[in-house]
């Protein structure tokens, strides 16, 4: 029988899915650990066993969170352990794998147990294609956010351990915000712009659209490594996964890594000169033009309407 | 009696002239010295056969066609020449007459030739001289600076003329020569001092030192010219029989295996003919004129960085000409060749910015930013379209073109180039100009996977070492494949196939497609069509300066029955898309190149504009948009629109 | 500093969809080698502290003779020494490969700074840098996108939600890089490559371990949408493009 466990950060969404998915895999049996920021009371909903409590955790420090981590875990850890896969993967998952000498995978959409091994599906080359792994007899694993359900879980007060909290990662640490100012994971519109658009000129135009739609600014890869945009405004496998109601890409030309990030998009509209750019594939509303000549004609009309 | 003068008339000691002529020659010759001694620095290369380069000196230097093209200034110059050529021929006859022996001054030939052929090129030459001088500080045109020399140079040519016709007249007057009229200028002048009265040993005094200030102002005036742009009189012929005369290339293909520094940052680096043209170039300014980076206000004129370059070759020759030339002027450059076309001197203004260039690149790794993706994107991916979601052969589809298998003979070869591929406005030009082919019956086939970028883009860049290896292995492929004929899209792969790859030992037939679908109107195997639009055409630079092809694109258009208006800048005097030199690859900040020939174009009233180029096309289409204007199509996408039309009514 | 830079080649993630065929376990195509580019950013972070400590910097690669591409770019750019720990071509269990990778920088004498791209492009594992640190049990910063030498350590920047952390670590320390201004791969000069390509690269043997994950399956994955186009002139699609964004977003325009 295999030992499953998870570990998760808080109570939101995705560490509801991954609890789940531990309990449907290992069943009452499976080992639940919770990392809680202060106070720890409110977060017993989670139904995890075990929690620690890390004061000031809110720019998720790596350190501290891989000793959390290993302190829940203890001395026997579980044969899978599951991670929601986004910060706190990055930030102790694989860390943490090759300290117990077991492999890791991270954007696993699905986990199944069969006759012993450990089958799972996982994002590849970019998001073109999807593997399936014999995964052995254990890993640690970034579990995709909203691959499963969250279940109703039953309602336990965690045992909180005793842990004493080790020094953050970086010394004479400095977090500044992004000057774009952009909360993308929360946005309800999204305007983003790729290296079609040619110039930062006409990357900041796209400043006033997303004003006229009340929307937040994203970026392509390409128009960051331009200096266009900052590295917070990326949208893809690699930046940021978004799911707003609204996605508009301008002249994105939709390489995969980018589709994925924003497969979650309700509705997703492209501008884009190339008529067989594969973002159109990916897109509901399709417009093939170039966006400086187009842009002026939108602001009329939007202005008109 | 016969007719002639008494030489050194009133000049006794006239040998002392001797002591001053001496100082001229030594202050003459070391002033050609010291040039010579910074132009034998240069890299030396073969001169090849020598009768195109002397039908050029003849064309360019004996007859001045270039200087001519502006007309004013240009004829001003070849009156001035020439009045000088007389007047120094004149001199040698008095040379001969008095140190000779040789009885030469009488006669006929004094009276015709000695008298009153000279009079008329004094003239000449002060009236040339005036309109010199009224251009430079009347019209004051841009391209013309007004420092001193500027000014001394003509003046003190014109008080050389003066005081010689003021010689001549007192000589007159006081000789009461009896064939004085035959030195109008002179005789009329003669007349004024009757008529002011001047006594006879007064105007002796007068011409007497007249005279000797006459001749130490030439003697001075002949020994600074090897330190002035006078010096073009000998620097500017040499400048024009060093150049390339058939400008197949302009590029040389060093081995940079063993080459010692790749590109230039010396002097040492560049060529004799480099170095000669510094000293050749007269500041006339034309260039600068035509210079499309000039006219966007880019940090580049092609004047300012051969004065720079002279500067630096004369007062620091050892030091690294990043001194001199900086990289934002040297990246500029669109390599349109509009300012080597517009030199009377025939300088080469690209190939020493090439050379330049491939040092940053090579040495330091210094390109501009979106070039460098471009070049890159060769590098990786064979072609320079970084982003471009095409395949090599999504152009194509569902046209029924056939991709060349090796070992299969093929007729006509399609070299569709990296923009008719991957850039989604050429793809349609592609797809007109395949479609026209295949409506010709032709065998024709494409290298499909197999080609890859002509590396033009990577050599313009300066990355001299990309480029040698795709040529190589392009020239390997092509000759592998042995095709009877290529018909290329893209006129910078025109120019690579044709040309550059001559170096790289390719002989090959390539014609332009605008060649070739003018030649099909011509044997009728494409049908003429009648009634398009009015068009004008952009010559593209790869196509018009580089390969001269003027024509054959006007014949498609003609054709294609479109009624063709030219703008102000057409055929060799075209002026660039701004795409050139790897700038389609970069991002130009205002005012656009391309803006500055749309509007051009537009203001032909045309109502589509036409062009022979993927890279003009899509330069074009921006810009004529921006202005308001016309469609932008390619000639082949043009002749394959009316000829369709016209089958789809017959 | 020494540094080392662990480098992978990809086939080109640019390549346009339906160029790569995914074929009994293995990724197919007509499509280049490519230097992965967040192994670029690792690589010009390596070249970065090598010049900036005046120390030296070595790659590492582990695959077959398609690697050689990214270790020839890593020499271009001043690599010390450049080794490929020789296994077949294609998929490779992630902790073996942290394994091998470790092997051999031991066998290169270690290093003060270990710099991973955070994820390579073709299997998207995103995991070697984490199990590299694990296994040696040294701190690993992730997604970094600038660094500089600092006295003894390093002054690194590394992304976190809505912006960016800065601060300082000892080394020796593992870096996971990733992509910006600061970690944009340079261009080798020229003379650099030529001398590269006469430089030689060192084989490892690889061990053959079996363990781990393998390949059962790997297939294309399914876009959906592909919906409707809004043709016509540019003042057409400008209104087709308003009306569609009013009927999704209440409340545009007017200045709400």
């Amino acid at each position: 029988m295999m030992r499953v466990g998870a570990l998760v950060r808080g109570d939101d969404q995705s560490a509801l899915e991954v609890l789940s998915l531990a309990r449907a895999l290992g069943g009452d049996a499976a080992e639940t650990y919770l990392i809680l920021a202060a106070p720890a009371a409110q977060h017993a909903a989670a139904g995890a066993a075990r929690a620690v409590v890390l004061e000031g955790i809110a720019d998720a420090d790596p350190a501290q969170l891989l000793a959390a981590a290993q302190a829940l875990i203890g001395a026997a850890p579980p044969d899978v352990l599951l991670i929601p896969d986004g910060p706190l993967f990055e930030a102790v998952g694989a860390q943490l794998a090759g300290s117990i000498d077991r492999p890791a995978a991270r954007d696993v959409g699905s986990v199944a147990i069969e006759d012993g091994r450990l089958q799972i599906v996982k994002g590849a080359f970019g998001g073109k294609a999807e593997v399936t792994l014999d995964a052995g007899e254990g890993a640690v694993l970034g579990v995709r956010q909203g691959a499963h359900q969250a279940d109703e879980l039953p309602q336990a007060a965690p045992q909180v351990l005793e842990f004493a909290q080790p020094a953050p990662l970086l010394s004479g640490r400095r977090a500044v915000r992004d000057a774009s100012g952009e909360d993308l994971g929360r946005a309800k519109v999204i305007v983003s712009g790729g290296r079609g658009l040619g110039s930062a000129e006409a990357y900041r135009s796209l400043r006033e659209v997303a004003n006229l739609l009340g929307g937040a600014l994203g970026a392509s890869r390409a128009a960051v490594d331009e200096g266009w945009a900052s590295p917070s405004q990326q949208v893809g496998i690699t930046g940021q996964k978004v799911a707003p109601e609204v996605y508009l890409a301008i002249g994105i030309s939709g390489a995969s890594q980018h589709l994925s990030g924003m497969s979650g998009s309700k509705v997703v509209i492209a501008v884009n000169r190339d008529d067989k750019a594969p973002i159109f594939a990916a897109a509901d509303v399709g417009v093939v033009a170039d966006w400086q000549a187009l842009w002026p004609e939108l602001r009329r009309a939007l202005a008109g309407g | 009696m016969t007719p002639h003068r008494v030489v050194y008339w009133n000049i006794p000691g006239h040998a002392w002239m001797y002591l001053p002529f001496a100082i001229l020659v030594i202050v003459f010759g070391y002033g050609v010295y010291r040039r010579y001694r910074v132009w034998s620095i240069g890299q030396r290369r073969p001169l090849g056969p020598l009768r195109p380069r002397l039908g050029r000196l003849l064309r360019h230097a004996g007859l001045q066609s270039r200087v001519v093209k502006r007309r004013m200034q240009g004829y001003a110059h070849v009156a001035l020449a020439v009045a000088f050529g007389l007047l120094f021929i004149g001199t040698l006859v008095v040379m001969l007459n008095s140190d000779f022996g040789l009885p030469v001054m009488q006669g006929a030939f004094y009276l015709w030739f000695e008298s009153f052929t000279l009079d008329v090129a004094g003239l000449a030459g002060i009236i040339a001289l005036c309109v010199f001088l009224w251009r430079r500080y009347g019209l004051k045109p841009k391209g013309l600076s007004r420092q001193w020399p500027d000014f001394f140079v003509p003046f003190s040519l014109l008080v050389i003329l003066i005081t010689g016709f003021m010689l001549q007249s007192l000589r007159i007057y006081a000789t009461h020569d009896p064939w004085g009229g035959y030195s109008f200028v002179g005789y009329a002048l003669a007349s004024l001092w009757g008529a002011l009265h001047l006594g006879i040993p007064a105007a002796l005094v007068i011409h007497r030192s007249l005279w000797w200030f006459h001749l130490l102002l030439a003697f001075s005036f002949l020994a600074a010219i090897p330190y002035s742009k006078l010096f073009h009189l000998f620097t500017g012929p040499l400048a024009i029989f060093l150049s390339e005369p058939t400008r197949a290339s302009g590029l040389d293909s060093p081995n940079l295996e063993t080459a010692e520094r790749l590109g230039a940052n010396f002097l040492s680096d560049l060529t004799v003919k480099d170095l000669v043209d510094l000293d050749a170039c007269t500041e006339c300014g034309r260039c600068q004129d035509v210079c499309p980076a000039f006219a966007s206000g880019k940090p580049l004129s092609p004047k300012q960085l051969i004065l720079d370059l002279r500067e630096h070759a004369h007062t620091r020759p050892s030091e690294p000409l990043q001194l001199a030339i900086k990289d934002e002027t040297l990246f500029a450059c669109t390599t349109c060749r509009a300012c080597q076309e517009a030199c009377p001197v025939d300088i080469e203004h690209v190939p020493k910015i090439v050379a330049m260039r491939r040092f940053r690149a090579m040495e330091e790794g210094e390109i501009p930013a979106g070039l460098a993706e471009a070049v890159q994107g060769i590098e990786e991916r064979g072609h320079p379209f970084r982003g471009s979601q095409a395949s090599r052969t999504t152009w194509m589809d569902g046209l029924g073109i056939h991709e060349w298998e090796p070992g299969t003979p093929c007729d006509t070869l399609l070299w569709v180039g990296c923009a008719g591929a991957f850039d989604p406005r050429a793809q349609k030009a592609a797809r007109a100009l395949a479609n026209l082919l295949l409506s010709m019956g032709e065998d024709v086939q494409v290298l499909g996977r197999r080609e890859s970028c002509t590396g033009d883009p990577a050599r313009r860049a300066g990355q001299e070492y990309l480029y040698q290896i795709q040529a190589q292995q392009n020239v390997e492929l092509l000759q592998q494949v042995a095709p009877r004929r290529i018909v290329t899209m893209c006129p910078h792969c025109l120019q690579q196939i044709k040309n550059e790859y001559r170096d790289f030992g390719a002989d090959f037939e390539v014609v332009h497609h605008s060649e070739y679908l003018s030649t099909a109107l011509i044997t009728g195997r494409i049908s003429r069509a009648a009634g398009g639009k009015r068009v004008t055409y952009h010559d593209p630079c790869y196509l018009g300066r580089y390969n001269g092809v003027i024509d054959a694109p006007r014949e498609v258009l003609a054709g294609a029955g479109m009624d063709l208006t030219e703008m102000p800048r057409h055929g060799t005097d075209s002026f660039c898309c701004g795409a050139g030199g790897g700038w389609a690859f970069r991002e130009e900040g205002a005012p656009r190149v391309n803006r500055l020939r749309a509007k051009e174009a537009v203001d032909t009233g045309a109502e589509v504009v036409a062009t022979a180029c993927p890279f003009c096309l899509n330069m074009m289409s921006d810009g004529v948009r921006a202005e308001g204007g016309a469609e932008v199509q390619d000639i082949a996408e043009i002749l394959w629109e009316q000829v369709s039309s016209t089958l789809v009514k017959d | 500093m020494r540094a080392i830079a662990f480098v992978k080649s990809i086939l080109d993630p640019e390549a346009p969809p339906g160029a790569i065929r995914f074929d009994a376990g293995k990724a197919l195509g007509d499509v280049p080698q490519v230097l992965g580019p967040y192994e670029g950013n690792a690589l010009e972070l390596a070249v970065q502290i090598a010049e900036a400590s005046q120390g030296e910097f070595r790659a590492v690669a582990l695959g077959g003779p398609e690697q050689e591409a990214g270790l020839r770019k890593a020499l271009a750019l001043g690599a010390a020494q450049a080794m490929r720990v020789d296994v077949p071509s294609g998929f490779h269990d992630p902790l073996d490969t942290a394994r091998q990778l470790k092997a051999a920088a031991d066998a290169l004498g270690g290093a003060d700074v270990y710099l991973f791209g955070r994820q390579a492009g073709d299997w998207d594992q995103g995991v070697t840098a984490g199990l590299f640190a694990g296994l040696a049990g040294l701190p690993l910063v992730p997604l970094v996108q600038a660094a500089e030498v600092a006295g003894a350590g390093l002054k690194v920047r590394r992304e976190i939600a809505g912006g960016y952390e800065e601060g300082e670590i000892a080394v020796p320390c593992v870096l996971s890089a990733s992509n910006g201004p600061g970690t944009l791969l340079r261009l080798p000069k020229v003379k650099d490559v030529m001398l590269a390509n006469r430089k030689p690269i060192e084989l490892r043997a690889g061990a053959q371990s079996g363990a781990g994950f393998r390949v059962s399956d790997l297939k294309a994955s399914v876009t959906s949408r592909a919906g409707r186009r809004i043709e016509g002139d540019l003042k057409a699609q400008a209104e087709g493009l308003a009306q569609e964004l009013r009927r999704a977003i209440p409340g545009i325009g007017g200045g709400a």
